[in-house]
């Protein structure tokens, strides 16, 4: 049982009018399409893990300081208004929503729908940075509200505040950096799901992509009641 | 060893494909060559890539290694207004003092911790060997995620190339720790930051690799191949993996906040601010414990595996082993904090002592089922056996030190002195190295097709056996008498024990240089290599030698277990050569 | 919601799906969808609303609500919300067993890593007292390399504001930002600290200019937390209550 796959799928490769998802054939170190979707799924997850084992530092690092500076933990907490950060989430949240229902379009083939969904997660996404640098960044690091030795904000009044701010910074701008990334996945996703890379057979970009969306929401629902409403 | 020809016979089973060459033979000219190798996806090209890259840095790791020695021999000191000892003031910028070669050794340390740790041995057996056989112990294909694999070789150049840039704007001196607030404050060090960021990018080329390996082991194994069919180095690659997946991203946030506190002050280490440097070896030990298994699990897969075949016997407590794998895995999440016993509270060093002799179990369990496989078995004193031998000896001694390191009480004594030093040179060395070196005379013929030269190997083993005793165990009585490590100097008391320690590791540089020219010569004058040469059963002794590019002709299909060495004719050999022993009444299997 | 409603894809295609076993692509529908993101709105609204309610019956109602309730409840919504992002929208509970065990044992070592490390930085006055105070006190920036900074950094900070401005500019705008805070003096965590602002009279004592002459010195640094945490009580005897997880 000579089992050399071909690269050749069993459609016309360069068929144009049948759609690129059609015409993927897995890789050839495959044996099924089946197999390498769960490879793929299995893959995103471990990568996952690593995403919320990186944070876990920034969480661990948040309770430690809790316990060691309470006052002022609360206090740096209090310089957040819970409006903005309410709003990032339910923004965040709508766009897991969008995300996980593009999915579910691609997967009955209703591109038009996928393709409205994409682009609405990438604009929620570009919300949340635009709310996130023009309403809680710019204004904290123009008042002095710095991290560590930048510290310069003439009103404090904890001797820690410092501290609070740096991991306050350091947890969202790690957290920012993922939105941005998945910005750009998002894009590539829109445009491949233009080209018609997509469909009920084929989309384990889109599904990977999707987790890792899904894991930025997640990471995002523990950060704000930490950072803005706990105290 | 039988001295038959068994290449020849063995051309019958797959005369119609015989015409297909290995994945070294070149389809291009020399540039398309290059380029093919650059662009690679095949894990076995990647693999060898990996090998002769870590192997590279072991090199700089060793020779930095090898100026410790010999500064030590002789330490620069003032005696009666005279310089003495300045065996490295060739290397040292400007006027030579005690200070300023004591400057240079601790960059010099810095370089041999960092590149061993970072560059060599956390990457090197899984990333090599591993890249090349896992997939073919399966009877796969590749790897599942082939152009991440190659994104890994590649991440892990550029993150070496910033660790050598590090070096070149003058070199670390705060260890391969980066302990905080030395780290973080000492003026005039931007060169951490290129170590660190060296370290971070690192971490990324260990998540891909192990991630890779996961997977591949999850969904890619050859039809029959059930979990306790696979070869135990599987059983080690896979449990090493998971702990790379799961404390690696731990390094890296401890690494962007140890840059963030470099380049910006935020604090967090910083005690002037409030901060907690003990928090950063929390972070940092949560990483660098577990990844000490990293280091040796592979390494015990390999003694599995190469132990069994080189002994012609099925492995003792194939299950026993296989799980004390991913017990070790899972212990040693448990037990960072022994690296901290001077520094924590006294409430967590002692759960922590408590929990550290849980891993002597599995490790132990590990050591005495070798130990029975070798009974009655049919030993060959190849050079990878000779090396099994030595790992068995010198992993004892670095695993028993392991448990006065462990005690919190005579720890307090030892801690940070040459004991242990010896200790994980001995588990580092004695164990991770010595069954890489194994691992790679194990498999070189199924790697590049030419068998080594058998004395010349001997002679290398050792060489390096004689000298490595040599120079560590000497270390373990300076470590009792109280020479601390990382120390560029000493008192005349210790003086006869650092010589005798320096002219053992050149010894030991001696072997290394052997083994070079061994392969040196088995590369480009070496006979070709059989099909099997050591009669081993796992699939990657079914195809050709060196392996064609989609690894085997047809799909392998597994029929039986990979130590059945009482049942089945090693592949590739004649049932003349290989007299099977009587049925066992019994019919005891595993 | 049970599994009858997430039905597999149409097998009808030609790429291996229509094999026996085949469980890996699930289609959620809409609706289930669309009723997570309802409730996962809902438990952000609840959750804010906690967080509010806690000042508002301190304020209106005189209640104490102890401090850990505020963390349970938040934690415990963030716990529900993320559940149901990762068991439908993630699709892990329509997944493979190896993604969840996965999952979980990522969990597991998050617990592991921040549960060891508390215990050590929480335990360490545990069996021999002196490790408890100087640790846990810490630097308050007095010392760090900055260029004029020869005190505590908030302190340096105001000195500044003051100096370049004036105190009463000071003051004005202490009054503005601690308005601007939302309510700030109306939470039960603000009743620990100072309630514009600095604590009166804290640092005319003299304690600042003994902390920040030598920084190393732990004691110093000690003292002023002890006097900080003195004057607080003064003014908030409910501060027991407030700070949660002491």
């Amino acid at each position: 049982m000579a089992t050399i796959h071909t690269q050749q799928p069993a459609l016309g490769k360069d068929d144009k009018s049948v759609p690129l998802w059609k015409r993927y054939h897995h890789g050839h170190h495959w044996r099924t399409a089946d197999d390498e979707f769960d490879a793929a799924k299995i893959g995103i997850w471990l990568f996952l893990s690593t995403e919320i084992l990186l944070f876990s530092g920034m969480f661990c690092a948040y309770t430690l300081f809790r316990l060691l500076y309470p006052e002022s933990i609360a206090a740096g907490s209090s310089y957040l208004d819970w409006r903005w950060g309410g709003l990032n989430t339910v923004v965040l949240l709508i766009s897991s929503f969008t995300m996980a229902n593009a999915i579910r379009c691609v997967q009955l083939d209703k591109q038009g729908w996928a393709k409205i969904n994409l682009i609405i997660t990438w604009l929620c996404a570009a919300l949340f940075l635009a709310i996130k640098l023009t309403f809680e960044y710019g204004p904290k690091w123009a008042q002095g509200k710095r991290p560590g030795v930048l510290f310069n904000y003439p009103f404090a009044s904890e001797a820690h505040e410092p501290i609070w701010w740096g991991i306050y910074y350091v947890s969202t701008g790690i957290h920012a950096t993922h939105v941005i990334g998945g910005m750009a996945l998002i894009a590539l996703l829109i445009y491949r799901q233009h080209k018609g890379a997509y469909g009920p057979t084929h989309y384990t970009l889109m599904e990977g992509v999707g987790l890792y969306w899904h894991i930025v929401d997640l990471v995002w629902i523990f950060l704000f009641p930490l950072l803005y409403l706990v105290h | 060893m039988t001295t038959v020809d068994r290449t020849s016979e063995h051309l019958g089973a797959h005369a119609g494909h015989h015409d297909e060459g290995s994945y070294l033979t070149p389809k291009y000219g020399p540039i398309g060559t290059v380029w093919d190798w650059m662009t690679t996806v095949d894990h076995k090209k990647i693999g060898v890539m990996y090998l002769f890259a870590v192997l590279f840095m072991f090199f700089l790791g060793g020779v930095a290694a090898l100026m410790l020695r010999t500064e030590l021999l002789d330490p620069t000191r003032v005696v009666d207004g005279q310089v003495t000892g300045a065996a490295l003031s060739a290397l040292v910028p400007g006027e030579v003092t005690p200070a300023s070669v004591g400057q240079l050794y601790n960059r010099v340390m810095t370089m041999h911790g960092a590149i061993m740790v970072f560059m060599f041995i956390v990457p090197g057996i899984p990333a090599s060997l591993g890249n090349f056989f896992l997939p073919l112990m399966l009877g796969a294909k590749d790897v599942a995620f082939p152009r991440l694999n190659l994104a890994s070789w590649y991440i892990y150049v550029f993150g070496s190339m910033f660790g050598v840039f590090s070096i070149l704007m003058g070199g670390v001196d705060t260890g391969w720790t980066f302990y905080t607030p030395y780290s973080t404050t000492t003026a005039g060090q931007p060169q951490v930051i290129a170590m660190v960021l060296a370290a971070f990018i690192l971490g990324f080329s260990s998540i891909f690799t192990g991630l890779n390996f996961i997977v591949t082991t999850h969904k890619l194994r050859a039809p029959g191949m059930g979990w306790f069919d696979m070869p135990l180095f599987i059983w080690a690659v896979y449990s090493t993996s998971i702990i790379q997946v799961l404390a690696t991203p731990v390094i890296g946030i401890t690494l962007l906040l140890l840059f963030f506190e470099r380049a910006l002050q935020i604090g967090i280490f910083d005690p002037g601010l409030g901060g907690d440097p003990v928090l950063f070896q929390h972070f940092f030990w949560f990483y660098s414990h577990p990844v000490v298994y990293v280091m040796i699990l592979p390494a015990m897969g390999i003694i599995s595996d190469v132990l069994a075949v080189h002994c012609h016997k099925r492995i003792f407590g194939y299950r026993a082993i296989a799980f004390s794998s991913l017990a070790i895995a899972a212990i040693s999440f448990l037990v960072w904090g022994h690296h901290m016993f001077s520094s924590q509270g006294e409430l967590a060093a002692m759960i922590f002592s408590f929990l550290t002799f849980f891993v002597a179990i599995p490790t132990a369990v590990k050591v005495f089922n070798w130990i029975a496989s070798l009974y009655k078995g049919s030993i060959t004193f190849t050079t990878p056996m000779l090396y099994v031998f030595a790992f068995l000896f010198l992993f004892s001694i670095g695993g028993l030190t392991g448990l006065p390191l462990g005690t919190l009480s005579t720890d307090l004594h030892l801690h940070d002195s040459y004991f242990v030093v010896a200790h994980f040179h001995y588990v580092m060395f004695g164990g991770t190295v010595i069954a890489f070196l194994a691992g790679i005379h194990h498999w070189w013929p199924k790697m590049f097709g030419r068998m080594y030269n058998e004395r010349g190997g001997q002679i290398g083993c050792l060489l390096v056996f004689v000298g490595f005793n040599v120079t560590f165990f000497t270390q373990f009585f300076l470590g009792t008498q109280g020479m601390p490590r990382r120390y560029a100097s000493y008192v005349d008391d210790f003086h006869t024990l650092h010589v005798i320690s320096t002219i053992g590791s050149y010894i030991l540089a001696a072997g290394f240089l052997v083994h070079l020219g061994v392969f040196i010569h088995s590369l480009f004058l070496g006979p070709k290599a059989p099909q099997n040469p050591w009669g081993g059963l796992t699939l990657e002794w079914e195809t050709q030698t060196p392996p064609i590019e989609h690894n085997f002709h047809d799909e392998p299909v597994v029929t039986h277990g990979p130590y059945d060495f009482d049942e089945v004719v090693p592949p590739g050999w004649d049932p003349k050569d290989y007299p099977l022993p009587a049925p066992d009444p019994a019919g005891h299997k595993h | 919601m049970s599994h009858a409603q997430a039905h597999p894809i149409d097998p009808a295609d030609p790429h291996g799906f229509h094999e026996e076993g085949h469980h890996g692509h699930v289609i959620v529908p809409w609706q289930i969808l669309l009723g997570v993101l309802i409730t996962l709105l809902a438990f952000t609204a609840l959750t804010v609303f906690q967080a509010q309610f806690e000042k508002y019956a301190m304020h209106e109602w005189g209640w104490q609500i102890p401090g850990w309730v505020n963390v349970v409840l938040a934690m415990g919504i963030a716990c529900i919300k993320g559940t149901l992002v990762v068991m439908f929208f993630m699709q892990l509970r329509y997944d493979k067993g190896i993604n969840v065990i996965l999952f979980l044992f990522t969990l597991f070592a998050v617990w592991l890593f921040i549960m060891f490390t508390a215990i050590d930085l929480t335990g360490r006055g545990h069996i021999t007292e002196w490790r408890a105070g100087e640790i846990t006190s810490g630097g308050t920036g007095a010392g760090v390399r900055r260029e004029g900074v020869n005190g505590p950094l908030f302190i340096v900070a105001k000195e500044q504001f003051i100096a370049e401005h004036g105190l009463a500019e000071y003051e004005k705008e202490l009054h503005a930002h601690h308005a601007a805070s939302h309510e700030s003096d109306l939470s039960t965590a603000q009743m620990s600290r100072a309630h514009q602002g600095l604590t009166p009279g804290l640092f005319a004592s003299g304690v600042w200019e003994h902390a920040s002459s030598g920084h190393d010195d732990h004691g110093a640094a000690h003292d002023e937390a002890a006097s900080h945490e003195a004057e607080s009580e003064n003014a908030a005897p409910a501060e027991q209550d407030t700070t949660g997880g002491h």
